[in-house]
């Protein structure tokens, strides 16, 4: 959350001479970070960004105290003003019941104000306001928006005269009740909010969150109720996030504001109301304040702000860092080699600094860790486990795509219904975003193809169209388990399958795998039956190759023929190599010759090559040559590892390839023997 | 001749023919010189004629010999007619453009984490990786955001439509790299802790610097005596490594549920060098008066170390985060600021990384 603070009213709390240019830049090294300085006319607006934690520095004030205990480290003076607040002195009781709720609101402060004079507010506050954002309406609003600004706290006027029932009763609300805001909105309540009922079932508040329409001052208002009020902080958060009301109340609420801070806030308000709406005071102060949360005494031995600072810092020093927070500090010094500080941090910061780690970074932080040297840490090298080995395969996978003309693409995970529809997944197979950020994004994909192919419709100008992309399919599991994320590596070609499959078999090879490329019904269903295959090594289907089926083609209106082949990273990475198992290279030369074979229609010449192969160990290599009709020619090399072949030796072994093409395919060999 | 001999006649005919196969100026020489080495009454043929009648093993051993200076000699004419020996009066077109193998292209998010992942590694940190669809709990109960904190909004998540878990609650997109903290000390049990954990993350937002779908890095430190000091001095490591030796790294106060003290993490501005402005004297839009906001940082909470099975009294340790995409795009000189550009699958775009 940020907030605006103009210097000039920074400086009603503030006595330094600081520059304002001095000021950004100590907050922003050693408290928060000033994200810009606004020029406003002679003033200057800091915008600064408040951590959750730092709810106290919500405020003009709070800012000053935190600038207050910064400034010094960088030599210049600074003193936080002390605010003279005028008690009420009136003793007339309030005559409006109030019956709380403990669990649900630790303080209630109410005072009545009579006689109010309903105006612009000065030019000074609406100016000030002006500068933070804050749109001035009329004094008697305007000055609570001020006091929330300055101070940090939230505050409420009620019409007095509208509280017909003179009843406040602090309850939770029920599931189905309505209210109106203030802003005209009708809200229903999911049960559990606080809400403020006039004792007759009737709601006349969401308190620290936005006031109801019923009772809030309107034109005509004559007499106020002035309100603060500390609800429960979580159920400032079931209620604002509940009901979706962002208030600036309710920002501060649900974290926390210092009920402390609520007597200094009701009483500034008191003052201005009397300075500038001539209000006239009309009860004594209520303050219902039962239970005033203790604050938690912090223990922190000196070795343990050493282990994080890495350096000793005095005691003196950590005394005053401590003490200009507002912190009280004991430092135990009884025994010399084993100082230890006990801690009690001030109201504002007491939900924000609970354990000694928070009273480190407080000490750290004003220290500056600009002060601190920089060193790389020794110590133990963690070696022992190599447990995530995909990084390598990865790299290896993709440098090879690139290195062979592809282009890595990343596509989203999260894809539209049609992608998802497309991946021939079923839809409630996949998992669903419940707040998806648009239409495009909804669904956790099932395959990485869709997305491809959206890739090749949104560049139709781009010629050579091979791209590739290795990421995460996502499943989901039954019950409450976690779903399975698998990689898998998919590259999409716009061509046909002989286009993939010449990039997938160096690939392969480069990985030293043993597979084989057959063709089985139907392995992928993005991909068509007859022009498709499976990728299998160790008796395992490792990937599928071949061409997209034209109807997913056709739901993305795509035209051209596009062949993919994905590959299962896991698996691959169970039978791929970084390395071949050597063999002794051939002392003699190989024999070398062509036989070319008349086959019959739809013969699987790869598996004609097996054959080949299959028939001797001499069978060094097989090659496919021009392949014309029906005929084929293969190039076969045979080698002996002890000899040279002879042309008689080679003989036998042709007369058995030509024997097995018959019998196994009913070739005939082209020419004679 | 004895074997000694004839071995070392034989090693001399093939160097003189490669030799002079090295030299020979046309390609009528290099035909000339096939016909007197590996003819049929060429040199290497009439060597046979050297060796003992009846001398099996004499035979045996040099019918190998032969065969391989018969394959050196071979290969040098081969290599030789291949590329032609070039005359100086031969004129070619130097600017003719040559036919080229086509150029495949890596992802620049794949560049970077490859950069990042090797700057890491060298100083002992081991990748990891861990879901991108994870439990609530990894991704916020156990880093010190119970649920419906309020810390919890700056994250803006998606959840996914799933049963709750009994002890682990819900399934959610990871926002943050984060959830890999409390897992990597599941895993390792004892530190030492390094881990580097790069992956996908999301959020729900979507502008100019910020994309649904992103990258981040994170760098996980535990072990006994690490102190800001370090964490400092990695960052500087880090930033001097992938921007360049005038890059550092300072700390500013921050807040995050799970670090103590924590950090907002600034390198020094990659465009203006620190000094704010340009060479031109305008001030740096790049930057707030010389230094970037990058990503955040802090010493592991204790909390963190306990949902993680490791005692806080023992052991300390810092954890840091950054975008990968943001990393990349501080890289002086890419000039790339609409980061959505990543992910626009542009074929066009991701030709020029």
């Amino acid at each position: 959350m940020n907030i605006l603070i103009p210097h000039e009213w920074l400086k009603t709390h503030l006595d330094t001479r600081a520059t304002p240019e001095e000021l950004k830049d100590a907050l922003s090294l050693c408290g928060l970070s000033v994200e810009k300085t606004i020029p406003a006319g002679k003033d200057v607006v800091f915008d600064i960004e408040v951590t959750t934690n730092r709810v106290d520095c919500m405020s003009v004030r709070g800012i000053a105290r935190e600038a207050a205990a910064i400034l010094p480290e960088f030599g210049s003076s600074a003193r936080l003003k002390p605010m003279a607040l005028t008690p009420v002195a009136s003793r007339k009781p309030l005559d409006i019941k109030i019956v709380n709720d403990q669990k649900l609101c630790h303080r209630i402060l109410a005072i009545k104000l009579t006689c109010v004079r309903i105006t612009k507010s000065p030019a000074w506050l609406a100016d000030r306001l002006t500068k933070v954002g804050q749109r001035p309406l009329n004094n008697i609003i305007d000055i609570t928006n001020y006091v929330m600004w300055e101070l940090g706290h939230p505050i409420h006027v009620f019409d007095y005269d509208r509280l017909a029932a003179k009843t406040i009763l602090v309850r939770e609300g029920r599931t189905d009740e309505r209210l109106v805001t203030l802003d005209g909105k009708e809200h229903v309540l999911r049960g559990g909010e606080v809400v403020f009922d006039d004792g007759t079932g009737t709601l006349i508040d969401l308190p620290g969150i936005m006031g109801t329409e019923n009772t809030v001052v309107t034109e005509t208002t004559k007499n106020i109720l002035l309100w603060i009020e500390s609800i429960d902080k979580k159920k400032i958060r079931h209620a604002s996030m509940g009901l979706a009301i962002r208030s600036q109340a309710a920002i501060l609420n649900e974290k926390g504001v210092d009920p402390e801070l609520g007597k200094d806030a009701i009483l500034r308000a008191i003052e201005l109301y009397r300075d500038h709406c001539q209000a006239t005071i009309g009860s004594s102060l209520v303050d219902q304040y039962p239970n005033k949360p203790r604050i938690h005494t912090i223990r922190l031995p000196q070795e343990r702000l050493t282990a994080y600072m890495g350096l000793v810092v005095e005691p003196t020093k950590v005394e005053r860092i401590l003490t200009s927070l507002g912190c009280t500090v004991e430092t135990d010094k009884k025994d010399k080699q084993n100082i230890s500080y006990q801690i009690t941090p001030p109201s504002w910061r007491a939900l924000d600094l609970t354990i000694p780690e928070d009273a480190i970074e407080e000490i750290a932080r004003i220290y500056g860790y600009h002060n601190l040297p920089s060193v790389l840490m020794g110590g133990e090298i963690p070696v022992a486990t190599r447990p995530f080995d995909t990084f390598r395969l990865e790299r290896l996978v993709k440098q090879s795509c690139a290195d062979w003309g592809l282009i890595e693409v990343y596509t989203h995970s999260l894809v539209s219904e049609t992608l998802a529809i497309l991946s021939s997944e079923p839809l409630e197979k996949h998992l669903k975003v419940s707040n998806p950020l648009s239409e495009d994004q909804v669904y956790l994909r099932r395959s990485l193809i869709p997305s491809h192919l959206e890739v090749i419709k949104s560049n139709p100008t781009f010629e050579q169209m091979n791209i590739f992309e290795c990421a995460n399919v996502y499943r989901k599991t039954e019950g409450t388990k976690l779903p399975k994320e698998k990689t898998q590596l998919l590259f999409t070609i716009v061509g046909s399958y002989p286009e993939a499959k010449a990039i997938l078999e160096p690939l392969l090879e480069r990985l030293h795998v043993e597979y084989q490329i057959l063709p089985t019904d139907g392995v992928a269903r993005t991909l068509e039956p007859l022009r498709s295959a499976a990728i299998i090594s160790n008796q395992e289907v490792i990937g599928e190759i071949g061409e997209v089926k034209p109807e997913i083609l056709g739901g993305l209106g795509l035209a051209p023929r596009v062949s993919a082949v994905i590959i299962d990273m896991d698996k691959l990475q169970k039978v791929a190599r970084y390395y071949p198992t050597y063999q002794p290279l051939p002392k003699h030369p190989p024999v070398k010759e062509e036989m070319t074979f008349i086959l019959p229609t739809k013969t699987y010449l790869g598996e004609v090559i097996e054959e080949i192969y299959d028939t001797s160990r001499y069978v060094e290599k097989v090659e496919l040559g021009e392949v014309f009709g029906q005929n084929a020619t293969f190039r076969v090399i045979y080698r002996h590892p002890d000899k040279s072949l002879s042309d008689e030796e080679v003989a036998p072994l042709r007369r058995k390839i030509k024997q097995n093409l018959e019998h196994h395919f009913n070739a005939k060999l082209v020419g004679n023997l | 001749m004895d074997n000694q001999q004839l071995r070392e006649k034989l090693l001399n005919l093939k160097n003189e023919a490669i030799a002079l196969i090295q030299d020979a100026k046309s390609e009528a020489e290099l035909e000339r010189l096939r016909v007197v080495y590996l003819g049929r009454k060429g040199k290497i043929n009439k060597f046979v004629g050297n060796i003992k009648k009846g001398d099996e093993s004499q035979k045996r051993e040099f019918g190998t010999l032969l065969n391989d200076a018969k394959i050196a000699v071979q290969e040098a004419l081969e290599s030789k007619t291949k590329n032609p020996p070039a005359s100086s009066e031969d004129w070619i077109d130097v600017t003719l453009p040559a036919k080229r193998p086509p150029l495949g292209h890596l992802h620049p998010v794949t560049q970077a984490i490859d950069e990042i992942t090797k700057i890491f590694e060298r100083i002992g940190f081991v990748r990891a990786r861990y879901p991108e669809v994870d439990y609530d709990y990894y991704v916020f109960s156990a880093l010190n955001m119970p649920a419906n904190h309020p810390a919890r909004d700056e994250w803006e998540t998606f959840f996914i439509k799933s049963p709750k878990h009994p002890k682990y609650g819900g399934l959610v997109l990871t926002t943050h790299t984060s959830n890999g903290q409390v897992r990597e000390m599941e895993r390792v049990g004892k530190p030492p802790i390094r881990m580097l954990n790069i992956a996908k993350c999301y959020r729900r937002q979507q502008d100019a610097t910020h994309t649904s779908m992103f990258h981040q890095f994170e760098i996980l430190v535990i072990d006994e005596n690490i102190t800001i000091q370090h964490l400092k001095g990695t960052l500087d490591y880090f930033a001097r490594e992938f921007y360049g030796k005038e890059i550092s790294a300072r700390l500013r106060p921050f807040h995050f549920q799970f670090t103590e003290p924590s950090f907002e993490v600034d390198f020094t501005c990659t465009i203006c060098q620190g000094k704010g402005q340009l060479d031109t004297g305008e001030r740096c839009r790049f930057c707030k008066s010389g230094w970037l906001e990058v990503g955040g940082a802090g010493m592991v909470h204790p909390a963190v170390l306990q949902a993680g099975g490791i005692d806080p009294k023992m052991y300390t340790g810092f954890a840091f985060g950054m975008g990968v995409e943001r990393a990349y795009r501080l890289k002086p000189g890419l000039k790339l600021d609409d980061i959505r550009l990543l992910y626009s699958n542009n074929l066009e775009f991701l030709e020029q990384f």
